[in-house]
């Protein structure tokens, strides 16, 4: 497969490459708006953003590993990224990491065999007053419970078999 | 309960708080307009430094100060970083700055700008925070409408641009030269200071990095004067404090209180109290990077950068965690090693490899193997990667590994005795 990105994305890229004092600042917006796009930063984009600063892939690779919420490899349409840290701990997430795991049959790390979800557990995401808490894709879902939980999972369910995956 | 002032979260009742037409509704973008058209960039450097205003992204360094190191003869330009990679686990008070208060962060931010003759200035915000965001971009388009930012700025001959740069999820971003490492498209390392970045920071450029909340509280100094600031709370800690607090109260949240205000106050009379009956076992008072309070401790800490070194701890991010007796401090503090060991960036020997054998070793106290020399060990551990490193990251790793040993060792050697945990409710692993 070739790669290629849309007209919108290239037009984002532009403007990045352009607008800092030292061009090297795009990188990490560039990133973004490759990962916004294709769900992941892969080997193929890798040399096409080394391409486009006149680094090396070694240098793009290195930055690129440093910072979690960037994917190298295509996850599920909904990554649940659920707090560990320390104010999640002390409301109990263990519970609704069980529950997530009993309803999606997965461990973390893993995605479902259709492809819909991914779980990870993330550190502290800035919600601690209203832990326990997960981010799907880029959304907050705070003060959770098992019942909500459930009812959120079925949601998307739903939603990826009408609108594919 | 007692009346706080409210400097930050004044008007965060009205639900639309965040729009411009809000914040100036409720006087708001008078002090930058004041700041340009009045007074030189000197004058509002000697406002700040009089206001006794200290740095509220934890390390509590006085804020005039740091903007009269900027080195003003350099014929470098120079750059403002505004710190939103909130990351200190337990602290959400950026957040709601910039999901709700947006624009006087943005106004703050003009004035900083203005004083340190900056004309391109950056909100670092961390990748996970969408919503800030999505709405600082929004206030910084409805600033640029309005004549707030762009080219001659309300006609005095000032500009400035404000570029809202998301990062994508390091902890370490949050350190303010690993920030501009970040900022400059490289890992986000943390550098060797000095050249300290006030001389030598962004680009090789003249760098001021304040904390959000620091410079959300610039425009209500200006507008009141610093004499007014400095009136409320302590002397050497003067102002109000945004305070997160989380774990086992019935109501967390974040909380605006002047300094120098009794740290049991925030949980009983604001927070109503532990949750369910719990009685309290401990507090963290500013996020894991600061040694923990015991309940006895507690009682008589005061909440103000001065008052908590006294008692041995620090008032740090304003992450207030608090432990009930339902909670397992052996794997709170497994929870918390874990969470430096997977931030620590690799750079400095002492942190990687200190942060890893300690995760190590105290994994088998969790599983109920521990063993009694291993908690001298892990002392050892600590206290071998305080102190050597680029960073602070390993003394604040060092921190909780310490108090938690000293102040809870009684926890840790039941551990051993009962082979786990016997007594608390989370007891899976």
């Amino acid at each position: 497969m070739s790669f290629e990105l849309s007209e919108k994305a290239k037009k984002e890229i532009e403007r990045e490459l352009g607008r800092y004092p030292v061009k090297d600042s795009a990188l990490l917006p560039v990133f973004w708006i490759v990962h916004n796009e294709r769900g992941c930063v892969d080997d193929e984009a890798v040399e096409y953003i080394a391409g486009l600063f006149d680094f090396s892939a070694a240098k793009v690779l290195g930055v690129l590993s440093f910072y979690w919420m960037l994917r190298r490899k295509s996850a599920g349409k909904y990554v649940i990224s659920l707090c560990k840290n320390i104010s999640c701990y002390l409301r109990e997430y263990e519970n609704i990491l069980t529950h997530l795991q009993d309803l999606l049959k997965v461990q973390v790390g893993e995605t479902t065999k259709d492809g819909v979800f991914t779980l990870q557990l993330a550190e502290c995401l800035g919600s601690c007053g209203t832990a326990p808490m997960m981010m799907v894709n880029n959304r907050y879902y705070e003060d959770l419970t098992r019942e909500r939980v459930t009812e959120l999972v079925e949601g998307w369910r739903k939603e990826a078999m009408t609108n594919g995956k | 309960m007692r009346e706080h002032k409210k400097i930050l979260t004044a008007n965060l009742d009205d639900p639309e708080s965040h729009t411009l037409k809000s914040y100036e509704a409720h006087g708001g973008y008078k002090a930058f307009q004041k700041a340009l058209k009045e007074m030189t960039p000197e004058e509002i450097i000697e406002e700040m430094k009089k206001s006794g205003l200290r740095g509220r992204g934890g390390a509590g360094f006085p804020t005039g100060l740091k903007w009269s190191f900027m080195d003003k003869k350099s014929p470098k330009p120079k750059y403002l970083v505004n710190n939103s990679d909130e990351s200190e686990p337990g602290t959400f008070k950026d957040r709601l700055l910039m999901e709700r208060n947006t624009h006087q962060m943005l106004e703050g931010m003009i004035i900083a700008a203005y004083a340190l003759d900056v004309h391109l200035a950056f909100v670092y915000i961390r990748g996970e925070y969408t919503s800030c965001i999505e709405n600082t971009e929004r206030a910084v388009e409805e600033a640029k409408e309005k004549g707030y930012l762009g080219k001659n700025i309300l006609g005095t001959g000032f500009d400035l641009e404000i570029i809202v740069y998301k990062g994508a999820g390091a902890y370490i971003c949050g350190d303010e030269t690993g920030m501009l490492s970040s900022l400059e498209g490289k890992r986000g390392y943390p550098k060797v200071k000095p050249p300290f970045p006030a001389i030598q920071g962004l680009f090789g450029c003249p760098t001021v990095v304040n904390n959000t909340e620091t410079l959300a509280t610039v425009p209500w100094i200006l507008q009141n004067g610093s004499d007014t600031y400095a009136k409320i709370g302590p002397e050497k800690s003067p102002g109000t404090r945004l305070f997160c607090v989380s774990g086992h109260v019935k109501k967390p949240g974040v909380y605006e209180l002047e300094m120098g205000s009794p740290l049991m106050e925030l949980i009983n009379d604001h927070c109503g109290g532990m949750q369910n009956g719990s009685r309290l076992k401990g507090i963290i008072p500013g996020g894991p990077s600061v040694p923990i309070l015991t309940a006895e401790e507690c009682d008589k800490a005061i909440l103000d950068f001065d008052s908590m070194k006294e008692i041995g701890s620090h008032l740090g991010s304003g992450g207030v965690i608090v432990f009930g007796e339902e909670a397992c401090m052996v794997r709170s503090l497994l929870v918390l090693t874990e969470f430096f060991a997977d931030e620590s960036c690799g750079q400095c020997t002492p942190c990687r490899e200190g942060t890893g054998w300690a995760v190590k070793l105290l994994h088998p106290f969790v599983e109920g193997k521990g063993e009694l020399p291993d908690l001298d060990l892990l002392m050892d551990v600590a206290d071998r990667m305080k102190f050597r490193t680029v960073c602070t990251l390993a003394d604040a790793a060092a921190s909780p590994i310490e108090s938690f040993i000293i102040k809870y060792r009684k926890e840790f050697e039941d551990h051993i005795a009962n082979g786990g945990c016997a007594s608390h409710s989370q007891t899976q692993n």
